[in-house]
């Protein structure tokens, strides 16, 4: 039976990779979000209104977060639709700088000490059937006419505009439907730790997240997941002192880009030449495959994206 | 008036520093195409070799600038080899995350080197305080103010008017075709990662000295502005840089006046969001710098 | 007798073996030629047949996986790009590629870069801008609002700045019109006449061939004919076969 302190982990990593894989649909269309956090802050901050401060049952909170995280995002991203790359990051990053100023000095959300109480209702299963499903998702998603959608936008938006893809339209959706995600993240997330926090909004987690994405692998959904786990997981297992536990996190960072610009696990099949991590990383996903919750229908679903 | 005109002193004041960031990402930005997320690490490793200059060599200054730039320079250009230049021609989001991988790297080495609070300075340092006709300013802040401007100008003036300078630019241009008039892109590169380093080493002094405070993560906020700084004054201008550093200052410095601190830190966010939102070129920029 | 484009003459480049692969696929295969002192030979040849890439080999652009590239009898072909410009090279590169947000001023002086601090840049500015009136006039405008025939005059002129042992060019005819095409070959014929060594690729070989001495025409990265250019100009046979007309 695995200790209250490795669940606790372990249930924190689930709730990272819901948020990490809202962050990969944002990217499958090529944009870049620096603001991931802050729109997980926002399906927090308004599920702890509705337990903590309204005493309203638990489901509803999940139908409000995400409702109003849909809403909030639709309007960021139509706005901010001109906004590519470079400035699309910097714009995301100035909304979750924001949305943290505000949190900090409402006094109804609890400025710079977070709102609280909120029941601690999240609970190690309930991440994981959730998470279950998100997968679930995503493996249909990849296969269906949107998501091949989704990639040609990624890979070429003037041919996906050419063969009738409404190229705006889906960048909208693929952001709304990322933050959507980050929503469900953002009121387990509250409901696991009873607090949220103006800084559990601002742009170092949304970095972490989009390490987590980048360092695992930018070209499937697997990829996030995978960073997820290894970058959560990596800092318990390694016994050294804090600091020198992240000095390690950062320059392992590098290294994984200078090696692997498109992160870990890639689209193309193994062996290709593709530098001495791929030989390391790929048999570590194995492992890790095994002993995930996901199985083995997952395992096979994931052998079938990496085929090219 | 008179709180309204301190306030605009102050503000040039701190202005001066985000400008001298703004400018080291514009200058990268420009040149590499890439956002340089350790670069204000930069700006905390220059705040921390002055600090280390004047406690533990009884530095002065001057020296502890100098030795701070030097240091600086060497760990920028480092930044380039290591994590940009391998990683620039894959995705858009390789580089952004391998130099933040960089930079939690030096944050949490520095951490771990020199604790993680603020480190203070030796009393020998310590500001002194002048009043003329009621408004109040420290010999740090004059000190600051000048030679942040004169680095301004001394930036501009290199830039446009010399050769290196030129190469700077139709490198920033074109890199392929500066290296058939004989410009080495790769010299440049490194020139143009000094400056820029130079430029944060020599802030990240000042405001270290400034405030008595030289802090592992004091990069985070600042790095957050000088990036705001550079979008607001228009991606690759100078001049939009330095304005935008300024303005930020002084509409910083008036918010604490006349609102409130806690939201000081927000209003370069805010300005920006406007400004994405209005003229995402930025108050300088061209229009087809969209990318 | 075989007629030859080097008979007994002082060779400024040499081309022998010339390889280039892009990834695996072989773009240049073994090409050789030469160019001789005061000559301008041109490459002719249809889209894809390797001319552009041939430049871009021997100014260092590209690496050449086989072959060897001379100037003046030093080799460069292990050269990066900046040291074959300083060697003498000078590149008007395809499209022009000026400086779009330098002046023509700046752009001139980007053109002698390798030679800052020469005191004589000020009167091959003087010459060059005489041969160049049009630039003359507009010396402090920036180089991206010129008009396209003038950008190209702008690009010649900045690789004249450098005073090359050899002036390479792109494909100058590129998007100009009918009326600013004779007007460029004409220039590019009297910047050979006043003793300027050059080096053509060009897609519109009646242009090219009617200014050049020497004419190669490139076929699948090889080249496939070479003889005096009047001569290929007026042979049926080649032009049918190769040059599309």
């Amino acid at each position: 039976m695995i200790s209250a302190y490795w669940l606790e982990i372990l249930t924190m990593a689930g709730i990272m990779s819901i948020a990490a894989l809202g962050l990969y649909a944002i990217k499958a269309t090529g944009q870049l979000s620096a603001g991931h956090a802050a729109f997980m802050g926002l399906g927090g901050y308004a599920s702890g209104v509705v337990t903590g401060k309204l005493g309203l049952p638990f489901f509803l909170s999940f139908v409000v977060a995400v409702a109003l995280v849909l809403v909030v995002a639709t309007a960021f991203a139509y706005m901010t639709s001109r906004l590519r790359f470079f400035y699309q990051a910097v714009g995301t990053l100035a909304f979750g700088e924001t949305l943290v100023l505000v949190m900090y000095n409402v006094p109804y959300f609890g400025g710079a000490s977070g709102l609280q109480p909120i029941p601690l209702q999240t609970t190690f299963t309930l991440v994981y059937v959730i998470l279950g499903l998100s997968i679930y998702f995503f493996i249909r998603f990849e296969h269906s006419r949107l998501g091949q959608a989704f990639r040609c936008v990624w890979e070429d938006d003037t041919v996906a505009a050419s063969m009738g893809i409404d190229v705006t339209k889906t960048r909208i959706l693929s952001f709304t439907m990322g933050s959507a995600f980050a929503a469900l993240a953002g009121v387990l997330y509250a409901h696991f730790l009873g607090i949220i926090e103006p800084k559990d909004l601002d742009f170092l987690r949304s970095l972490t997240l989009l390490i987590f994405v980048a360092f695992g692998g930018l070209e499937t959904h697997w990829g996030a997941l995978f960073g997820t786990y290894v970058l959560t997981l990596l800092p318990e297992v390694a016994r050294f002192s804090v600091y020198d536990r992240y000095t390690i996190y950062g320059a392992l960072i590098v290294v994984t880009m200078v090696f692997r610009p498109k992160g870990l696990l890639t689209r193309k099949p193994l062996g290709a030449p593709d530098g001495p991590i791929a030989r390391v990383g790929m048999p570590l996903l194995r492992v890790l495959a095994a002993v995930l919750p996901v199985g083995r229908r997952a395992a096979k679903a994931k052998a079938r994206a990496e085929r090219p | 008036m008179l709180i309204f005109a301190q306030q605009v002193i102050n503000g040039l004041m701190a202005g001066s520093a985000y400008s001298l960031l703004g400018l080291g990402f514009t200058l990268i930005f420009g040149i590499l195409n890439v956002i340089n997320i350790a670069h204000p690490e930069v700006f905390m490793v220059g705040a921390f070799l002055g600090w280390m200059l004047v406690t533990y060599a009884n530095a002065n200054l001057l020296v502890a600038i100098v030795g701070a730039t030097i240091g600086a320079s060497i760990v920028g250009v480092l930044i380039e080899r290591i994590a940009i230049r391998p990683v620039r021609s894959a995705l858009v989001l390789s580089p952004f995350i391998s130099t933040a991988g960089v930079s939690i790297f030096l944050q949490q080495g520095a951490a771990r080197v020199f604790s993680p609070e603020p480190q203070p300075y030796p009393p020998s340092m310590a500001t002194v305080f002048h009043d003329v006709g009621g408004l109040q300013f420290s010999t740090m802040q004059v000190i600051s103010l000048a030679v942040g401007a004169a680095l301004m100008i001394g930036l501009k003036l290199f830039v446009d008017r010399t050769w290196l300078g030129r190469a700077i630019r139709a490198t920033a241009m074109d890199r392929e075709t500066a290296s058939l008039m004989g410009v080495n892109v790769n010299t440049v590169v490194a020139l143009t990662l000094v400056i820029a380093s130079a430029l944060a080493a020599v802030a990240g002094v000042l405001v270290s000295v400034a405030y008595n405070s030289t802090w592992a993560f004091m990069g985070i906020t600042y790095g957050l502005k000088g990036m705001a700084v550079m979008v607001v004054g228009g991606v690759g201008s100078l001049e939009g840089a330095m304005a935008a550093g300024l303005i930020l200052g002084v509409a910083e410095a008036l918010t604490v006046g006349y609102i409130s601190s806690s939201y000081r830190d927000g209003i370069a966010f805010i300005i920006l969001t406007f400004i994405l939102l209005l003229r995402p070129s930025g108050l300088f920029g061209q229009r087809e710098r969209q990318r | 007798m075989v007629r030859s484009a080097t008979d007994g003459a002082d060779i400024v480049l040499r081309v022998t073996g010339l390889e280039v692969r892009y990834g695996v696929i072989p773009a240049v295969k073994g090409v050789s030629f030469a160019v001789p002192r005061g000559r301008l030979h041109v490459i002719v040849g249809a889209n894809g047949a390797g001319k552009t890439t041939t430049l871009k080999a021997i100014t260092g652009l590209i690496r050449a996986s086989g072959g060897t590239v001379e100037l003046g009898g030093r080799p460069i072909h292990r050269l990066p790009a900046h040291e074959i410009a300083r060697a003498g090279i000078a590149m008007v590169p395809e499209g022009r590629r000026v400086f779009a947000k330098m002046s023509v001023y700046e752009n001139l002086l980007m053109g002698s870069f390798a030679q800052r601090g020469d005191p004589r840049l000020k009167q091959r500015m003087e010459a060059v801008l005489e041969r160049f009136p049009r630039l003359r006039e507009r010396t402090s405008q920036l180089a991206g609002t010129l008009s396209g025939g003038e950008q190209q005059m702008l690009a010649i002129a900045r690789g004249l700045m450098a005073e090359p042992k050899l002036l390479l060019l792109d494909e100058p005819s590129l998007g100009l019109a009918p009326m600013l095409l004779e007007e460029v070959f004409a220039i590019i014929k009297r910047i050979n006449d006043d003793g300027v060594t050059v080096l053509m690729v060009e897609q519109n070989s009646q242009q090219g061939l009617q200014v050049a001495n020497w004419a190669y025409v490139m076929e699948l990265g090889q080249i496939v004919v070479q003889d005096e250019a009047r001569r290929l100009l007026d042979s049926d046979e080649v032009r049918r076969a190769y040059l599309g007309g």
